[in-house]
């Protein structure tokens, strides 16, 4: 893919807590367009990594490259105005609010002059389904219509779609098809992928090989906080990569997921 | 209804969508509960009097100092958090304001002021610490509630070892600012009138204003909204102080009506005008509810108040009625707004 400068690179970065260190040199990139999938076991350090390049934490050492200059994000605010939105696991949306309200919650459309001023609903619902069904969400039809009665594969939709349009150049995206059945998580990936080629990069995290195989374009493994194995599309099998995770242990399970799962359409 | 799709995206038709639409607004079942409740006694008490101007604006009077309140509690409701000291709070602003004018000789306009200015102490002080005790506010409210409660007992038996300030009216005398609390418009009292505009403020506020969205936004996915950059806190803390600001005004209603300021005023009010609210449609879990709703919710709580009066049933059966109506509503709201909400997935 690109080989121009990264839109974040961590170099050797490592997180201590207490004295306990829960990531030790960990290095990655991420160039416009590519998905990186980042992968490990419970407790591997993925929370923590994703919270530094997130503005959470700062690293104990090592620095952030934000397009190849040292960044230093004090709070989230920070990275989100960098170009980085993570999206959190069920989209961080609120079901009982319309999908256009949650779409523009913090950022709302506004007309008229204090002290009359006020939503422009009609704005916002108009952009939202414009916005949500350009990502190939065509099943939504009424913006206004609550985010409860939404699947969850579109409510991550609303949620990437939300993060892009409000000017987002890196997604980080936690374990988004891990709630999800089999075909909500194709939605998702086929998601990623749109993403993808519009020139935004992603961090998926995820614990599902498979899906990261099907998307990613380079793969980070993380055990006991440390890179376990870095590598790029083609380079190792889906069973490799569950070895490397889990040391085998959930092969036998994720193996009865992938004879289920056929990945037709993803580009 | 929709064009074909390709591949695995699926839901089911977006059939019905109007008819929900209707039934999952907030304020369905007060505002039919109101309908069903007034035909119900205009049919059998109406001969009775419930019909007569009298009554009707009794229970306006009785609705209005329950929805005077309940409105912004509505707003609080659907930010998520609770407020049990509303009633200890109109004492406290009854006795203060009585004070001011009675024992002080001051004008009504300063002490509104003054008791508006307590108020906002008061409002203050639970919203901050709801906000940095992270403790339930039904628990935070309800030790505020006891305190303010007691204070004004206390502070009052001190002052004139009695629990109530006489002769309010006499002591404003010819202020026209009374008007405001106490004046009639037509055959009704001015009390009707805040409460219309307090609830439109409310609904407006809720409904189309960004601060509404953000309101919405604190009580359906609090963590949500704090990723979006919204002061939560600071909202909350500015609900507890519309709520006591609300109080405080019934307090002046109530002062210049009775011409008697009561340190055991509006006992119980503070389940008065959440029962408003939550036949009105709101959640006590947050993120849900309506003024509107609310404001049907206090007039049917009026209705049933003093339409019970016409009943063969002897009066001490009215907390029953009221009851068995508050179940009723409650049951009918959830199923509703349940059925409204259920994701339309096929693929789960």
């Amino acid at each position: 893919m690109s080989t121009n400068i990264p839109i974040i690179e961590a170099r050797n970065v490592s997180k201590e807590f207490a004295g306990i260190a829960a990531l030790q040199e960990v290095s990655l990139k991420v160039s416009a367009g590519e998905v990186l999938c980042l992968l490990g076991d419970n407790g591997a350090g993925k929370s923590t990594l994703i919270k530094i390049l997130s503005g959470v934490h700062a690293p104990s050492s090592g620095e952030i490259l934000l397009d190849g200059k040292p960044a230093a994000f004090r709070e989230p605010r920070d990275a989100r105005n960098a170009g980085i939105a993570t999206v959190h696991q069920y989209g961080g949306t609120v079901p009982l609010m319309s999908i256009s309200r949650n779409f523009f919650l913090g950022a709302e459309i506004v007309k008229g002059r204090w002290p009359l001023r006020r939503l422009d609903l009609q704005t916002m619902n108009r952009i939202a389904l414009e916005q949500i069904q350009s990502l190939g969400v065509r099943r939504v039809t009424d913006s206004s219509r609550p985010v409860g009665t939404l699947s969850g594969g579109q409510r991550q939709a609303l949620a990437i779609c939300r993060a892009t349009y409000f000017g987002a150049r890196l997604l980080i995206l936690d374990e988004p098809t891990s709630a999800l059945g089999v075909r909500e998580a194709t939605t998702v990936l086929k998601l990623v992928a749109e993403v993808r080629s519009r020139g935004i990069g992603v961090i998926l995290i995820t614990h599902n090989a498979h899906h990261a195989m099907s998307i990613g374009d380079h793969f980070v493994v993380l055990g006991h906080g440390k890179v376990v194995a870095s590598f790029s599309r083609g380079e190792k099998s889906a069973a490799e990569v569950v070895g490397l995770m889990a040391g085998g242990v959930e092969l036998q399970a994720l193996e009865l997921e992938l004879e289920q799962f056929k990945p037709k359409a993803v580009s | 209804m929709n064009s074909p799709v390709q591949s695995g995206r699926t839901d089911a038709p977006e059939a019905r969508v109007s008819l929900r639409s209707l039934l999952v607004r907030p304020e369905f079942t007060a505002i039919a509960g109101t309908i069903a409740v007034f035909a119900f006694f205009a049919i059998f008490t109406g001969d009775a009097g419930f019909l007569s101007m009298a009554m009707t604006r009794n229970y306006l009077e009785v609705a209005a100092t329950i929805g005077i309140i309940a409105a912004p509690i509505t707003l609080l409701l659907v930010a998520g958090e609770f407020d049990l000291s509303v009633g200890a709070t109109v004492a406290a602003g009854e006795i203060v304001m009585s004070y001011l004018i009675v024992y002080a000789g001051w004008p009504v306009a300063p002490a509104f002021l003054a008791t508006v200015i307590v108020a906002i102490g008061i409002g203050a002080l639970n919203g901050y610490l709801v906000v940095k005790t992270k403790l339930p506010s039904f628990i935070i409210t309800l030790a505020t509630l006891f305190i303010i409660r007691g204070a004004v007992q206390g502070i009052l038996r001190m002052l004139n070892g009695n629990s109530v300030i006489d002769g309010v009216r006499s002591a404003a005398g010819e202020d026209p600012l009374v008007w405001l609390f106490s004046g009639m418009v037509g055959p009704f009292s001015v009390s009707l009138i805040w409460w219309i505009v307090i609830t439109g403020l409310a609904a407006w506020v809720l409904e189309s204003t960004v601060f509404g969205n953000r309101i919405f936004a604190t009580g359906g996915n609090q963590a949500a909204a704090v990723r979006t950059g919204i002061q939560v806190d600071r909202l909350k803390i500015m609900l507890y102080i519309a709520v006591a600001a609300s109080a405080v005004l019934v307090a002046a209603i109530n002062i210049f009506t009775i011409n008697q300021g009561n340190a055991n005023s509006a006992v119980g009010r503070e389940f008065e005008v959440v029962t408003a609210a939550v036949i009105g449609g709101a959640l006590l879990t947050g993120g849900y509810g309506s003024p509107i709703g609310t404001f049907f919710g206090a007039l049917l709580f009026g209705m049933v108040d003093q339409g019970f009066f016409f009943t063969p049933l002897p009066d001490v059966w009215f907390l029953t009625f009221l009851g068995f109506m508050l179940l009723i509503a409650v049951v009918i709201n959830n199923y509703t707004r349940n059925a409204a909400l259920k994701p339309r997935g096929s693929s789960q």
